[in-house]
């Protein structure tokens, strides 16, 4: 990233470019490398970590003063149990984790000067996950889900990097001109204000709903769950931006997600690193 | 130079951020660590503690006396192991890599079947359809199919295949000797097949609090009618002490069928349904999490689902099964 940032070798300098204000409609296509760290007290005090990936298919509506952005994400990770060293025989149980995030954010800019080169969002995200987990190991508690939803009040600064003149770089025998382009860094804070989760029960599955005529599994393992109102939620994400000509646009990102939900008996916890590559392409050309 | 240390610098930050954030790794090779916390989660959630009769604190203190600093990981696992086996249930086990923990609650009755004496002398034109092998007996007058576990899938198509195949048949034996159990999802797929109307055969209650009389309500367990091919004659359903967890739940909820009659030994037990944990050492383990009751609130079938007619295997001749010879008896007569 910070190689895509720095413009070496500059020779000579053109006419400077002027870029017309932002109005945007985007879709977004976003694909990542993500390391998943998670712990289900219900059933395990042990961290379960790995790595995995996310395709997020997203629409946003920017400008120079709002930004509007949802989208739903589908994450998948394989696990396997951060247990201690041993040098008899190793306990190694690995884990499936896949989620669902659907999520709303709207930040509204503070300093909407299009000269400026710094921009001062807030707003709110709306984000709701339904997790999967899967863990052989666990018998009849194999199957885990939790629902977390979060409002969360939003913060972003945005630092316009754009190259506004025409630059000619030589490289060995090689002349590389650099057009103008837009480009945009920006850091996103979101940080849990009201946290909602639905956690099992006081043992982690019941028995009641098996009653002979209603054995599909999801209520075998859903009827005693809850929601509360308790926990907390994180998320960062440093984003860099390189808008073409049409608009269309690419960003490369570091998301870090971090959640803890509580519930009534026994918490869920996780954290999500994820380097991010999101297509842009502009529907208001 | 400095926009590049500061982005390494927020990954680095956030990178390992949410550790310091969650509560602190609990992961742990200590033989203390994991055994107070298998006794806990025991002691919190185990549903038969009342049933049982055993002191789970003094358990305590005898198995942690038997603990030490620096103890091999084969020691721990043997303490933890006959201190669950304290609790007479092959539904509570230990997990290590390199062993399981039971409590053989099978050796504790006579064995009633033997497979060799079953297959030479009655099962030698059997077939073999989905989990079942059955058979006629008796010149044909009866049907007989063996389940030999409650983990195989019992599929409609399989049964329809099966029951039409001896719907001529005077009655049916379903044997489940030695039927270790499996997904109780296929008890209903089986009895709703021997049903006419929609019958109440069970309760089952969940432990959802920390004192071991902690219990949730009583919840029905229903057995259904089948609307395809059903089979409405005598079943004579066999059991053993091997007849365990599915298979106990299941001699249980037939006691309300009057077409269906328990042939054999007692079940072993194990009604109420395993919940799978973790230790901090990684190994895993299960305990029941719940209780079975018959209709009049009683939870003895944990102990074994006692047969309406009592008759053993006798060893000294193993070109009959006595057991199965009595199921014919009852129903040719």
């Amino acid at each position: 990233m910070a190689l895509l940032m720095s413009v070496p070798f500059y020779s000579n300098a053109q006419a400077e470019q002027t870029f017309k204000p932002i109005n945007q409609k985007n879709i977004l296509v976003t694909t990542s490398l993500s390391f998943a760290r998670y712990r289900d007290f219900a059933t395990s005090p042990l961290f379960y970590e790995g790595g995995g990936t996310n395709l997020y298919l997203g629409w946003q509506t920017l400008n120079d003063n709002w930004e509007l952005t949802m989208g739903v994400d589908f994450l998948v990770n394989l696990t396997l149990a951060n247990t201690p060293k041993s040098d008899f025989y190793e306990a190694n149980t690995f884990g499936v984790y896949s989620g669902l995030e659907g999520s709303v954010s709207y930040l509204r800019n503070l300093t909407p000067d299009f000269n400026g080169k710094y921009d001062f969002k807030l707003g709110g995200t709306l984000i709701g996950n339904q997790n999967m987990r899967i863990n052989p190991a666990l018998d009849n508690s194999t199957l885990g889900l939790e629902t977390i939803v979060n409002l969360m009040l939003s913060g972003k600064v945005q630092r316009d990097i754009s190259r506004r003149e025409e630059t000619v770089s030589n490289f060995l025998f090689l002349t590389i001109r650099n057009r103008p382009v837009r480009r945009t860094l920006a850091f996103q804070l979101d940080t849990g204000v009201l946290s909602f989760n639905r956690r099992p029960g006081y043992n982690f599955f019941y028995d009641g709903p098996v009653d002979g005529t209603n054995t599909t599994m999801f209520s075998y393992v859903w009827d005693q769950y809850s929601w509360s109102m308790n926990g907390w939620r994180l998320r960062s994400k440093l984003e860099f931006t390189q808008f073409s000509s049409s608009g269309n646009g690419r960003r490369l990102a570091y998301v870090w997600d971090a959640m803890h939900a509580p519930g009534k008996h026994a918490a869920y916890q996780m954290g999500i690193h994820r380097i991010e590559y999101t297509i842009l392409i502009n529907n208001n050309r | 130079m400095r926009r590049f240390l500061t982005i390494i610098f927020l990954i680095a930050l956030f990178s390992s951020c949410e550790k310091v954030l969650f509560e602190k790794d609990y992961a742990s090779s200590d033989p203390f660590d994991n055994f107070e916390y298998l006794w806990n989660e025991v002691d919190k959630k185990y549903s038969y503690h009342d049933l049982k009769g055993v002191d789970w604190d003094a358990i305590k203190v005898e198995y942690k006396a038997k603990l030490h600093p620096g103890m091999s990981e084969d020691s721990l696992f043997n303490v933890l192991a006959a201190m669950l086996n304290k609790l007479r249930d092959d539904h509570v086990n230990l997990v290590a890599p390199f062993n399981i923990s039971f409590y053989n609650v099978d050796l504790t009755g006579p064995s009633n079947l033997d497979f060799r004496t079953l297959r030479e002398h009655y099962m030698g034109n059997a077939h073999y359809t989905g989990p079942f092998a059955h058979t006629f007996l008796a010149d044909n007058r009866i049907g007989y199919m063996r389940y030999g576990s409650f983990t195989s899938d019992v599929d409609e198509k399989v049964l329809d295949h099966v029951l039409t195949r001896y719907k001529d048949t005077e009655g049916l034996i379903l044997d489940l000797r030695a039927n270790g159990g499996g997904s109780i999802f296929n008890i209903p797929k089986i009895l709703e097949r021997f049903n006419q109307q929609n019958t109440l055969v069970a309760y089952t209650i969940t432990r959802n609090g920390p004192n071991k009389g902690d219990f949730g309500p009583r919840e029905p367990f229903y057995i259904g009618t089948h609307n395809g091919i059903s089979y409405n004659k005598p079943v004579m359903v066999l059991i053993d002490r091997a007849s365990y967890s599915a298979t106990t739940f299941f001699a249980l909820t037939t006691k309300s069928f009057p077409n269906i009659t328990l042939i054999g030994d007692t079940t072993g037990g194990g009604g109420g349904i395993p919940a799978g944990g973790q230790l901090p050492n990684g190994w895993t383990y299960r305990f029941s999490i719940s209780q079975v009751l018959d209709l009049n609130g009683n939870n003895y079938a944990e102990e074994g689902v006692e047969p309406d007619i009592a008759v053993n295997f006798d060893w000294s001749d193993l070109t009959k099964d006595e057991i199965l010879e009595r199921a014919i008896e009852e129903i040719l007569n």
